[in-house]
């Protein structure tokens, strides 16, 4: 086995985990020994060219260093990972709908999907972060946001249902930009409220 | 500058096609070189075989909100085994909305053998011409005949306890001694025959019996402690750790290099054959290459074949082995979900004993459409049912009773000692429409290597199978004087049984396979795929044994074409 030749003496960094957690995504980065708390706090949500869309303050924590932040990163979804377990039920105001088509009553359903289906993971891109902004030693150029969506409380629940929605709208067999708007909407109100 | 090593063949995995591959290939003198994913494994650290829950922090159930914020779909891991399984916050993959794949993933050496199910079926032409029985899809490019001596030596080499049953849709084997069934579990076998449904005592890669070429590498007896998911330290259960790679290590011809994160097979441009594999390390996030005469792709069924979507290049540009077009279709997994749940009231008076260490419980194979008399009218194909009754250390049985108190502890000590369970093992049509494919909104993992979207959906097929099972779990339990709690539920996941199978297929066609009946790629002659990729159907038989038995057979072709100069 040979070694390659690498371009650039610096580290690609190509995503983050992040957690949803009320109104703030929580995550962290880990390089060699150095591990560096970092938070997405959203401003505001919208759909765009047919893409759902945040943007907000990347904030970075790491011991005995100053807090930095990246202002107005903007984080596109790409894609999503349908979620296996319980769907979370709908916001009030959306009570009589549904996630996606109900199952034939005479068949055993597959769990989890259709009407029961959800997404537990939603990938984002992030737009292009200058490291110095951020004082951590990897390029930024393109990092991907995995969000993870496990709720535990009422206001990740209805996130997490909005999301899910959003993504079905935007993402699901046929595209419905107005009615990803109104979820983009009720996302914001829930997450900058 | 290094010298370029060039191995005979770089193997990509260490599970249980990769494994088998070193231990053939160097058994008949090759040179090998296994790129692991993962880490290394020792089991001496690793392994928790003889651990209590309360030896763990969290007795044994993990930190609060480990599986949900980090192996979400790593749906068997437990407090004892996680470190077996990979973190989904490292290793995406993506679906459509509202469509669940659960995707199971070990990346360490030894990958999923390490905690696997053991069950070890053969399949028959049942199922190697299925499309011949029922005009379905089409049939495997090899028969029954072909691969029985393969599954032979597999039985052999990696120590399988059953018996022989008779049952031709069923074939039997080179077997040690069978684990004996539960008095429950005779009691279920009695309710079965008595409507005329076979019911066996499971096939397990358990050692029952120590042979010599089980005993010069140090594997022992299973002493049915019960932690076969953890780890097993004497080696009883077959696992790569325990048996191929040793094998294989001491030819002297084997390197292994784990933590390989392998990006793609890099594909000589004059010859539009493989060189060797461009992988990254999975700590350092440095780059290397590494060379072969032949590349074995064992990663895993959809590793596997995101690997060969993901190797691209001008004589291949829509992925390595994908001129047919079928290279990642056909997506197949096995479904349960569908439980009976019932308790023998005459087992209630006995005296609780130790009988939850046994591995092997009994198994009802597939009674549908084995021929004109049982064809069913609403499916195709079939389903068996794996069962067990006896006594477990936590009494799960108590979450579905209802109640407190000093009634609620009599009815937790009854159905303690007597509960009996069956869950469905059943067949999934392959059909073009449920596939894989690099993910097109460009998601990558944490190397940045593109990811896979997976596609895949039940059709009315299984959901009718799904409706008959039911009805005959609560036929079966009943017959055998169970007394009901439930029958029923929904059907699991596409990915939760971890027997995700096809998207790389074997085929006589070219045109409509990846592989030619040696799990060789048809576009590209040195390179072979030996894992569940090449299965062309699913079956409802546990695949392990097969993928075994295909990749024995793999070897002795390409060691032979090696010889002749042919790769």
């Amino acid at each position: 086995m040979t070694q390659r030749a690498t371009t650039g003496a610096v580290r690609k960094l190509h995503s983050i985990h992040f957690l949803a957690a009320e109104r703030e995504f929580r995550g962290s980065i880990e390089l060699g020994v150095n591990r560096y708390k970092v938070a997405f706090i959203p401003a505001s949500v919208a759909v765009t060219d047919g893409k759902l869309e945040i943007t907000g303050d990347v904030a970075i924590t790491g011991k005995g260093r100053s807090p930095l932040s990246a202002k107005s990163v903007r984080a596109t979804l790409a894609s999503v990972q349908a979620g296996i377990g319980a769907a979370p039920p709908a916001p009030a105001r959306f009570a009589t709908r549904r996630l996606g088509p109900q199952a034939n009553p005479d068949l055993p359903r597959t769990e989890a999907t259709d009407a029961t289906g959800f997404a537990g993971t939603l990938y984002f891109h992030l737009s292009p972060i200058n490291r110095r902004t951020l004082g951590i030693p990897v390029d930024m150029s393109r990092v991907q946001m995995n969000l993870r969506l496990a709720p535990t409380s009422q206001t990740e629940r209805e996130l997490q249902w909005l999301f899910s929605a959003a993504a079905a709208a935007l993402l699901g067999t046929t595209q419905d930009q107005a009615l990803a708007r109104e979820y983009a909407d009720e996302i914001q109100r829930l997450l900058t409220s | 500058m290094q010298a370029r090593r060039v191995y005979d063949a770089v193997i990509i995995g260490s599970g249980a096609a990769g494994g088998m591959a070193a231990k053939e290939l160097t058994e008949r003198g090759h040179t090998v070189l296994v790129l692991e994913a993962g880490p290394p494994v020792n089991p001496q650290r690793d392994f928790s075989s003889h651990k209590w829950p309360y030896e763990a922090m969290y007795r044994g159930f993990g930190p609060p909100g480990w599986k949900q914020n980090e192996q979400w779909m790593q749906d068997t891991a437990g407090d004892f085994s996680r470190h077996f399984y990979i973190k989904d916050t490292e290793h995406p993959y993506t679906t459509d909305p509202g469509k669940p794949f659960l995707w199971v993933r070990a990346r360490i050496v030894g990958g999923k053998t390490l905690h696997w199910g053991r069950l070890s079926w053969r399949l028959s032409d049942l199922d190697f011409k299925a499309a011949s029985h029922d005009g379905f899809d089409v049939d495997w490019p090899i028969s029954y005949g072909e691969i029985e001596p393969y599954y032979d030596r597999a039985e052999e080499f990696i120590g399988v306890s059953g018996n022989n049953d008779g049952l031709w849709y069923q074939p039997d084997g080179k077997f040690l001694p069978p684990m004996k069934l539960t008095c429950g579990e005779q009691l279920l076998r009695r309710g079965a025959e008595k409507l005329g449904r076979a019911a066996i005592t499971s096939r397990v890669a358990m050692l029952t019996g120590v042979k010599a070429h089980h005993q010069r590498y140090g594997r022992a007896l299973c002493h049915y402690c019960g932690h076969c998911g953890d780890g097993c330290d004497v080696g009883a259960m077959f696992s790569s750790v325990s048996s191929t790679l040793p094998v294989a290590a001491a030819t002297g011809k084997m390197t292994l290099r784990p933590n390989s994160v392998v990006r793609h097979i890099i594909i000589d441009t004059n010859t539009a054959k493989a060189k060797g594999v461009a992988y990254v390390d999975r700590l350092t996030h440095r780059e290397y290459e590494a060379f072969g005469k032949v590349v074995i792709v064992a990663a895993s069924t959809l590793e596997s074949t995101r690997l060969l979507l993901n190797s691209r290049s001008r004589q291949h540009p829509t992925g390595l082995g994908n001129s047919s077009g079928v290279l990642g279709h056909y997506l197949v997994d096995h479904f349960g979900g569908i439980n009976g749940f019932g308790v023998f009231p005459t087992l209630g008076d006995r005296e609780s004993v130790n009988e939850d260490g046994k591995a092997a419980g009994l198994f009802i194979p597939r009674f549908q459409n084995l021929d004109d008399k049982t064809r069913h009218p609403k499916f195709l194909r079939g389903y068996g049912f794996e069962c067990s009754s006896g006594q477990r250390m936590f009494p799960g049985v108590a979450r579905g009773i209802d109640g407190f108190g000093s009634e609620f502890k009599q009815q937790v000590r009854r159905r303690y000692l007597t509960p009996v369970f069956t869950t469905v093992r059943a067949s999934m049509l392959s059909r073009f429409d449920n596939f894989v494919e690099i993910d097109p909104g460009g998601v990558v993992d944490a190397w940045g290597i593109p990811v896979l979207k997976v596609h895949i959906q039940h059709s009315d097929n299984e959901r009718e199978m799904a409706k008959d099972a039911a009805g005959a779990t609560e036929e079966i339990l009943r017959a055998a004087g169970a007394e009901m709690i439930s029958a029923g539920g929904q059907i699991t996941a596409p990915g939760r049984i971890i027997h995700e199978l096809g998207t790389a297929r074997m085929g006589d066609d070219p045109k409509k396979s990846v592989l030619n009946k040696y799990n060789q790629v048809w576009d590209c002659p040195n390179v072979f795929v030996t894992d569940g990729a090449a299965f062309v159907n699913s079956a409802n038989q546990n695949p392990t044994l097969t993928i075994l038995a295909l990749t024995m057979r793999a070897c002795e072709y390409m060691s032979a074409e090696m010889k002749r100069g042919n790769l």
